[in-house]
């Protein structure tokens, strides 16, 4: 398995209630594996990728990607852990403004050292279609090269697990549909996808979807 | 990629907010380079305009203010000069003639009485045998008589009241007393006309009996190298009595004189012989000694000069630095909430706390270095334009301290990390979930 969760839970404490995101879930992706987490508004799908991602301690239960649990380690420790295993995609591309598409393609290098990220990344925009658009600030590009400029910064270190938090949303289909074509050939590498979406487009290219609802699996169902 | 190729990314995107902070850090740095570079042309400009002002002290006070002595006629003036005394007498009413009189060559008139008695005469000095006859200058003095038709001045010799007494330093060092501290005068004419009457009664050093009189010590003159050192001061009226010189000076000194002609002498001479006729005036006292007090009070007020200065730029230059450490510290913060999200995404893709603190930090140090760089420039050519350095003065080079730069150099731009310190430690800390999470 490169990506397992195991009894998950995860509530928020407010002033006025505590709000359950996560209640004692389990999910597990092998590798090769494209799935995709459905559910409304709310529902906890954001802080399941968060939580999976290394970057939200569960309240309870274990997580697990690639064996290792990222909680278990120093602050330090799990960055570079997540620099290296974990890419992320989100729908608002999160895209460093004053970088252009090569600078912000490379900055992962910056928490890996990665030798040879240079070649790497002009590799991964050439793959993308991007390449006369190397220095080009995000202002100045599409939403769709947006989109594919942060996917290719996701794949930079090579990760082992991507998690996609509604990669599509702002999207057009011919946009939404090479990004997902291109989370698709993630798997085909080895590698795991976690998709969080509304858009049943997006459903099409997973192997399983997973339904969730008040922090619970409800109804998984085959693609 | 790395850190710095971010720092510099950001600051050509927001050139707004890094030139704020470097102009903050150019103000600062040169504000303090400029008060520096001013003081240091003020020290130039007073050791070489003390020079100028004390050659300048020395022509002018050659010329003018000097002292005469008003003699009986018949005094020998070998025997001042030989014995340091003397032994004639003429009335006490030449003075009152004198200050009655409209003579305009003549300032502070002091009449006295003087005599030369053995030291021994003090009950509280002790001496060796083979010192016993050793001498000692007594003076009688009522302090001045005010000139009927000149406005009151500062009188140059304190009154001694009765039963007073001032002695010389070395009389002072016999009776192992401390030379008397410098008090502090008001000068001018208003303190002038407050008379003695309202003086601080001075503080008694010591009692001694003098010629079967007894006379509280009440100041110990500084050493002056000169006969004064070995001199006692009373008051006239009891010299008068102690000597059976009822009415009777031996002398009247005349301080500051003026006169117009080269012949100064001469002049004073003539005027005086239709006044005070059946006496005789020489001149007292080495003129080199008023012009050494010139000369020190010229550099007493240079020196009073720079210090001055020297209490305004350390006041005004701590304020504009920590003003500017304010203002950059606020930019910090501002920086840091505009680029949350930028942060959020940076710690979610691997960079550690310490990494997120060197883009904010780094920022800083940028900030103070070419502040740095910029203010020295300024504050150093402020410098070079506002301090007046006098003509043919190789000013850049006097002035020019590359200590200072050095300093400026490596202080500036730990100041500017200091101060975005807090506002960078908040963004390492932020928690990247919740800022991915708000957006």
């Amino acid at each position: 398995m490169l990506l397992e969760l195991q009894n998950v839970s995860k509530t928020y404490h407010t002033a006025k209630s505590d709000v359950c995101a996560l209640n004692d879930l389990t999910l597990t992706i092998d590798a090769g594996q494209f799935q995709a987490v459905q559910g409304p508004s709310g529902c906890g799908k954001t802080t399941l990728l968060l939580i999976a991602g290394g970057l939200l301690a569960p309240d309870s239960g274990t997580v697990l990607v690639d064996g290792t649990n990222p909680y278990s380690l120093p602050p330090n420790e799990r960055a570079q852990f997540r620099a290296s295993n974990i890419g992320f995609v989100f729908q608002q591309f999160h895209l460093i403004p004053y970088l252009g598409v090569l600078d912000n393609v490379l900055a992962p290098a910056i928490a890996s050292g990665r030798t040879d990220a240079q070649a790497r990344a002009e590799e991964l925009i050439a793959h993308f279609g991007m390449q006369d658009r190397l220095h080009h600030v995000p202002a100045q590009l599409s939403t769709g090269e947006r989109q594919r400029t942060a996917l290719a910064r996701a794949l930079l270190n090579e990760p082992k697990v991507l998690l996609a938090d509604e990669p599509t949303g702002n999207l057009d289909h011919e946009n939404a549909a090479a990004v997902l074509g291109h989370l698709k050939e993630f798997t085909a590498g080895g590698g795991a996808v976690l998709l969080v979406t509304h858009d049943d487009r997006a459903v099409e290219y997973a192997e399983s979807v997973t339904n969730i609802d008040g922090g619970q699996i409800v109804a998984p169902q085959p693609a | 990629m790395n850190v710095w190729r971010l720092v510099l990314r950001e600051i050509l995107h927001r050139k707004l907010n890094f030139a704020m902070g470097l102009v903050s850090v150019a103000v600062a740095v040169g504000c303090f380079v400029g008060a520096r570079t001013l003081l240091r042309a003020d020290e130039i400009q007073t050791e070489q305009a003390g020079k100028a002002l004390e050659d300048s002290m020395r022509k002018i006070t050659k010329g003018l203010g000097f002292n005469i002595l008003i003699l009986p006629e018949d005094q020998d003036v070998n025997e001042l000069h030989t014995e340091g005394t003397l032994t004639k007498s003429m009335p006490y009413e030449y003075v009152e003639r004198l200050a009655n009189s409209k003579i305009v060559t003549i300032n502070h008139l002091l009449p006295m009485v003087v005599r030369k008695v053995r030291m021994a005469e003090i009950d509280k000095i002790e001496l060796p045998p083979a010192e016993s006859e050793t001498s000692m200058y007594v003076i009688g003095t009522r302090g001045e008589v005010p000139l009927v038709h000149r406005d009151l001045k500062k009188p140059l010799e304190d009154h001694v009241p009765a039963g007073t007494m001032v002695v010389g330093f070395q009389i002072g060092k016999k009776l192992q007393l401390k030379p008397s501290k410098p008090s502090k005068k008001k000068s001018g004419k208003k303190n002038a006309q407050k008379g003695e009457a309202k003086k601080a009664k001075p503080k008694t050093l010591e009692t001694v009996n003098f010629l079967g009189r007894e006379f509280k010590i009440t100041k110990v003159k500084p050493e002056l190298g000169n006969r004064d050192d070995s001199t006692i001061w009373i008051n006239l009226t009891e010299s008068q009595e102690l000597f059976d010189s009822k009415n009777l000076v031996n002398g009247i000194l005349a301080l500051e004189c003026n006169c117009a002609t080269a012949d100064r002498v001469a002049e004073i001479r003539n005027d005086l012989e239709r006044i005070l006729p059946g006496t005789q005036v020489i001149e007292s006292g080495p003129p080199a000694l008023a012009r050494a007090e010139a000369r020190n009070q010229a550099k007493q007020v240079a020196v009073k000069n720079l210090e001055q200065h020297q209490s305004f730029a350390g006041v005004l230059v701590p304020l504009v630095v920590l003003g500017c450490g304010t203002w950059i510290g606020l930019l910090a913060f501002g920086n840091v909430r505009q680029r949350s999200s930028e942060i959020g995404i940076l710690r979610a893709i691997g960079l550690r706390s310490v990494q997120i603190l060197l883009i904010f930090l780094g920022k800083a140090i940028l900030i103070g270095l070419i502040g740095a760089v910029v203010g020295y420039a300024a504050g150093f050519g402020f410098g070079m334009a506002m301090g007046t350095l006098p003509e043919a003065t190789d000013a850049w080079s006097q002035l020019f301290a590359p200590e200072l730069l050095l300093a400026t150099l490596l202080i500036a731009p730990a100041i500017a990390a200091l101060a975005s310190w807090i506002p960078a430690v908040l963004a390492s800390r932020q928690d990247p979930a919740m800022i991915l999470q708000a957006d």
